[in-house]
């Protein structure tokens, strides 16, 4: 039989999504911590590291290799990529580091302030697949085997009282919640009811339809659209908060060749429109009663996503 | 403040005097792209003087892969290089082609009107056999294999080492260890205040069915 660890291919469990924070003894919460999802194939001597499309991430983040310390045996860990500011997730500090190419810049930026990795499931330890286990019998195994270290940590959760830690999780501005069943096993790329996620904030993929320029012509207030059911395209509103400077280039560069005459809303005036083709996320408050966003915040361009 | 669209392109014929290039005067004169490589002829690498090299680029086939793996090996075993031309954005390049490994590399080479004469004065000074012995001589003791990883740059090692020194006096260095500012820290803060807050319930809701608005962006 093949073996998992050698494979190297699995591709996370997914997550459903609920509005509402509830309470049942049938699930476990534990924090949903705005990082990267991430696979770590971890044995003594070594560590790889895989982001959920299979791209090894191992060199990005070459402080991490120190987790092979905390293994004894082969083991194969789901768990979230973070870099803390101030002591919480901060996502942008992590996209910034991920965005490094250069050797001697991640090797700065690795001291300075170390990605972390929190491991929240054990799929696979000393040749067995554990995918068959159910979630608490997994996190017993992830407990006893997985020594923490500072650059690991294992996923504290609590049990029942998921309202209340919602609560705690938006008193905190965290991101939000998961709520995962106890006996649930692992699908490997499925998305089902046994793993929640309950945000604080929503993120939403849009399409870049256009953008306001400053007095210097530069790329400003991104505009932000989406198609409805019948295949129009609708409006969502403008961010500004969050948009990079490598970002408005890419922007501007896409709007050399890639205008379109007409307006594609009337609501704003003195805006450069674009071909619907690039894709970002925004992240925001529940939608306020027009159907924009509250408090947008730009989490950047998905290269990952293209309309069609 | 000048606009990327502001911007045009000219020559300065007299002092003063421009002509001015607009996008369809290079489109008339662009090299039609092309994505293929034109192979001119074979000639011994060891006669392309180095002058000639400009950079150097790792080539892959697009489809034909046997073609290109047995024009590969012939290259290879004759010890032949290829003298081409492709185009690389919109001007036509010469380049050179050669097998190493069973893969292809290629350089592009200046063209002869781009090498600048040797502006040194011609050397007319000889030495008589006995120096020219002992020259020899040494040539002969220094001589080894081209190992590329035996040399560093040490220059570029130490402003890397400068700009460390300088960051590590202006900021602090985060603690490392266990406990100190790691992501547990906050999970264990959280959990436990809901302990203290929180008596076991043992309530049952079913999770509301799945609310996820996604749109097909």
């Amino acid at each position: 039989m093949a073996d998992l660890f050698d494979e190297k291919n699995i591709s996370p469990m997914l997550l459903n999504e609920v509005k509402e924070p509830f309470d049942d003894d049938d699930y476990i919460y534990e924090l949903k911590l705005d990082g990267i999802r991430c696979m770590a194939y971890i044995e003594p001597k070594s560590v790889t590291l895989q982001n959920k499309r299979f791209k090894d991430l191992t060199d990005i983040y070459p402080e991490l290799s120190d987790m092979c310390k905390c293994v004894k045996k082969r083991v194969i860990l789901d768990g979230e990529l973070v870099v803390l500011t101030n002591g919480k997730p901060d996502f942008y500090a992590l996209q910034k580091r991920s965005l490094m190419g250069d050797k001697f810049r991640i090797s700065l930026a690795a001291k300075k302030n170390p990605v972390q990795f929190v491991a929240y499931d054990i799929l696979y330890y000393d040749g067995k697949d554990l995918t068959d286990k159910p979630l608490l019998k997994r996190k017993e195994i992830l407990s006893k085997n997985v020594k923490e270290d500072f650059n690991l940590s294992i996923s504290r959760y609590v049990t029942t009282n998921g309202v209340a830690f919602f609560e705690l999780a938006k008193k905190e501005n965290l991101e939000g919640i998961v709520a995962k069943k106890k006996d649930g096993l692992y699908h490997i790329g499925k998305r089902t009811s046994d793993w929640i996620k309950i945000k604080v904030m929503q993120d939403e993929d849009l399409l870049v339809l256009g953008y306001q320029p400053d007095d210097d012509g530069k790329v400003k207030d991104l505009i932000l659209g989406y198609y409805d059911k019948k295949g129009e395209l609708k409006c969502r509103g403008k961010v500004y908060l969050g948009v990079s400077k490598a970002e408005q280039k890419i922007i501007a560069d896409f709007a050399k060749k890639n205008t379109v005459k007409e307006a594609w809303f009337d609501k704003y005036k003195n805006a450069v429109w674009l071909k619907p083709q690039l894709v970002g996320t925004a992240h925001f408050m529940h939608e306020t009663e027009s159907g924009g966003m509250r408090q947008p915040v730009w989490k950047g361009l998905r290269d990952d996503k293209q309309d069609g | 403040m000048n606009r990327q669209e502001d911007i045009v392109k000219g020559f300065e014929y007299e002092d003063g005097k421009y002509v001015i290039f607009e996008e369809k005067d290079f489109e008339k004169i662009k090299s039609k792209k092309d994505k293929n490589i034109t192979i001119e002829k074979f000639v011994n690498l060891s006669e392309v003087d180095p002058l000639y090299f400009d950079k150097p680029y790792y080539v892959a086939p697009t489809g034909a892969e046997k073609a290109f793996a047995v024009l590969l090996t012939a290259m290879e075993q004759e010890g032949k290089a290829a003298i081409a031309k492709t185009v690389l954005g919109t001007k036509e390049t010469l380049i050179l082609i050669r097998a190493k490994d069973g893969q292809m590399l290629l350089n592009t080479l200046f063209f002869e009107e781009e090498v600048t004469k040797n502006p040194a004065k011609e050397i007319t000074e000889k030495g008589n056999s006995a120096e020219l012995k002992m020259a020899k001589a040494i040539i002969e003791g220094m001589t080894g294999e081209f190992n590329p990883e035996d040399y560093r740059d040490e220059y570029r090692q130490k402003v890397r080492e400068a700009i460390e020194r300088k960051i590590v006096g202006k900021e602090i260095i985060a603690p490392k260890e266990k406990g100190v500012g790691t992501i547990a820290n906050l999970m264990d803060a959280l959990t436990k205040s809901l302990e203290l807050t929180q008596k076991p319930k043992t309530k049952k809701t079913t999770p509301k069915k799945t609310a996820s608005r996604k749109k097909e962006a």
